[in-house]
């Protein structure tokens, strides 16, 4: 931890996220048009430029693009957060079951895997979503049926190696039960792997649910949304090129701060670095 | 073999399968260990000896159940470890310890020294807690570590201080044998002799049994009270340290002692250091195993297998070309 502080752009990189969770938090006090971030338009004031009264504009039903920001603040993170601790939570155990086990159960675990990563995974994603229907819930779904592979082969690899360790040996040659010595020896050593993955994935599943929500599988009108709001603006790029542009800065910003947070957390869990 | 032997291994064989393909079942097999009987009586150090490959390590893991046998039988205190009900093959199985060659990879980074060494009396039901702390301060105290050790984590110790903190640890649940897998290999020469030293009160004060893996042929005539060399898979002589070393009757243990650099130059002995490699384990030689080695080679060792024989008392060779009655035995 102290490590990762000492880090400066790791800091910064934390900054932002807090900032951003704040902002989701606190936007109905924070957004100068409540209303119009939760969707209600406002038909006389469309296509309105950045200006004192709408700092960054309006869109095309004269929302306030500064609101939908604030408001569309809560999804990503809370998204990104879902998405992992699903994937971990399928992939960890599948993972070490694999790697703990080995042979037949190990085979087969592997290939699942396979399957899925011999897939196109945002193809994938589309697939499912057309199937199960658009909503951000089935975007979270689609994405941890696409990226669980991922950690379960990260775990899987981590645990093999782990496993033939002597002091895993010499616990198992102590009597010590299966249940525990994955608990207390091997899940400690996939911890510190597993953590600086996730961190520098959440940018990505970040994106995804985005260009989900983007093409329409995701997020529905009238949510505020960054990549719904981004398809929102589309059209009218050329002539009001805000609606578009500062949903998509806000994107920008976030996942450049959690790949700065994934960063500092690698550097600040390698072994070289501690021990 | 001893009625009162805490180890008996009876023809025990350890095949691994090669070549598992996805669909296909593996015929070929490396022979690491092929029928090897021997047995560890109480308070007895049988060291094995052998170069890298023999088996020798094979052997151990089997005893402590890291490795099946593919068959024979392991006897622990009289338990037989493939056929005893799960309850009784836990117990047995209880008493058995290792200390491992490389203490840094043996004792986990993320433990402390407190951890380590309790969790073997953990698992045996000992309670939590201040009696479990002042076990742990014990067993440090016997292997010459004490209390300000305690909660420091394994890398800030030295090799020699970690393979003390793994004998503690091997001593926490009260063993009746411990393996020690080349104890000493990865130490200084200063350090090894204080181990061993170490390793041989231990063995008077408590009575426990050592199976002792080396290649080391000065650990095996310091430590143990018999040795048995393995070839490729088998033991080709067993005996009392001294006769063994002193007097070797199979040809390659006399290679093996020829083969140990002598610190005085005008005692180098002119016995020559063998020609080729280690047959490969997967397609063992005709006849005696070590014949294509062997500078005494005759006809019938090409074509005969050979079995340890007992030549005198204590002492078994498997060799066509010894002596019934040793010389100087």
């Amino acid at each position: 931890m102290r490590l990762l502080f000492s880090d400066r752009l790791a800091c910064v990189g934390v900054a932002l996220i807090v900032v951003v969770l704040m902002v989701g938090l606190l936007a109905p006090y924070l957004a100068p048009y409540p209303e119009q971030g939760r969707g209600q338009s406002n038909l006389t004031e469309r296509f309105e430029a950045p200006n004192g009264q709408h700092l960054l504009g309006t869109d095309n039903y004269g929302r306030d693009v500064l609101s939908r920001i604030i408001y569309g603040a809560r999804i990503p993170l809370v998204m990104g957060g879902a998405v992992l601790i699903g994937c971990l939570g399928v992939g960890v155990p599948l993972g070490g079951v694999a790697g703990y086990y080995g042979g037949r159960v190990d085979e087969a675990i592997m290939r699942v895997t396979d399957v899925f990563l011999a897939f196109p995974s945002v193809l994938l994603a589309i697939a499912l979503v057309a199937f199960i229907g658009p909503s951000l819930k089935n975007t979270a779904i689609a994405l941890i049926i696409c990226w669980w592979p991922w950690y379960a082969r990260l775990v899987r690899g981590i645990t093999v190696s782990t496993r033939t360790r002597q002091y895993v040996e010499s616990a198992r040659v102590s009597g010590v039960s299966n249940l525990t010595v994955v608990r207390r020896h091997i899940l400690p050593a996939t911890i510190g792997p597993v953590v600086v993955s996730a961190s520098l994935d959440l940018g990505a599943v970040i994106i995804s649910a985005a260009a989900l929500s983007f093409i329409g599988l995701g997020a529905q009108p009238p949510t505020a949304e960054w990549g719904l709001m981004m398809n929102e603006g589309r059209p009218y790029i050329l002539d009001a090129w805000w609606i578009a542009t500062f949903p998509a800065l806000a994107m920008f910003v976030l996942v450049l701060s959690t790949n700065l947070l994934g960063d500092g957390l690698r550097d600040a869990l390698d072994p070289r670095s501690i021990r | 073999m001893s009625r009162d032997s805490v180890l008996a291994l009876q023809d025990l064989c350890v095949y691994f399968p090669l070549k598992r393909g996805a669909f296909r079942r593996s015929r070929q097999f490396a022979y690491a260990v092929d029928g090897v009987t021997e047995s560890v009586g109480r308070g007895e150090i049988l060291a094995l000896v052998g170069e890298s490959g023999c088996g020798k390590t094979t052997v151990a893991r089997a005893v402590l159940g890291l490795t099946k046998p593919t068959s024979g039988s392991i006897m622990l205190q009289g338990v037989d470890m493939a056929q005893a009900p799960h309850k009784v093959r836990q117990e047995a199985g209880a008493g058995v310890q290792v200390v491992f060659q490389d203490p840094a990879s043996s004792l986990s980074p993320r433990m402390t020294v407190h951890d380590i060494v309790a969790e073997p009396a953990r698992t045996r039901g000992r309670p939590d807690g201040e009696s479990l702390k002042s076990k742990v301060l014990e067993l440090l105290d016997t292997v010459g570590l004490d209390t300000q050790h305690l909660w420091r984590r394994p890398h800030e110790f030295s090799g020699g201080q970690c393979q003390r903190i793994a004998i503690a640890r091997a001593l926490a649940s009260d063993p009746y044998l411990v393996v020690l897998d080349e104890p000493t290999s990865a130490l200084d020469v200063s350090v090894q002799a204080r181990i061993l030293t170490l390793l041989s009160a231990l063995r008077d004060a408590r009575g426990i049994s050592f199976l002792l893996i080396t290649h080391d042929l000065a650990v095996a005539q310091c430590m143990a009270d018999r040795v048995a060399v393995m070839y490729l898979g088998r033991i080709v002589e067993k005996g009392p340290t001294h006769a063994v070393l002193s007097n070797p009757l199979h040809p390659y243990s006399v290679a093996l002692l020829a083969s140990v650099p002598s610190p005085d130059p005008t005692q180098r002995s002119g016995a020559a250091v063998l020609g080729g490699e280690v047959p490969s384990p997967v397609n063992p030689p005709t006849g005696c195993r070590f014949h294509p080695r062997c500078p005494q080679r005759t006809d019938i060792c090409s074509h005969t297998d050979v079995r340890l024989r007992e030549v005198s008392d204590g002492r078994s060779v498997a060799c066509h070309l010894a002596p019934e009655t040793p010389v100087g035995a």
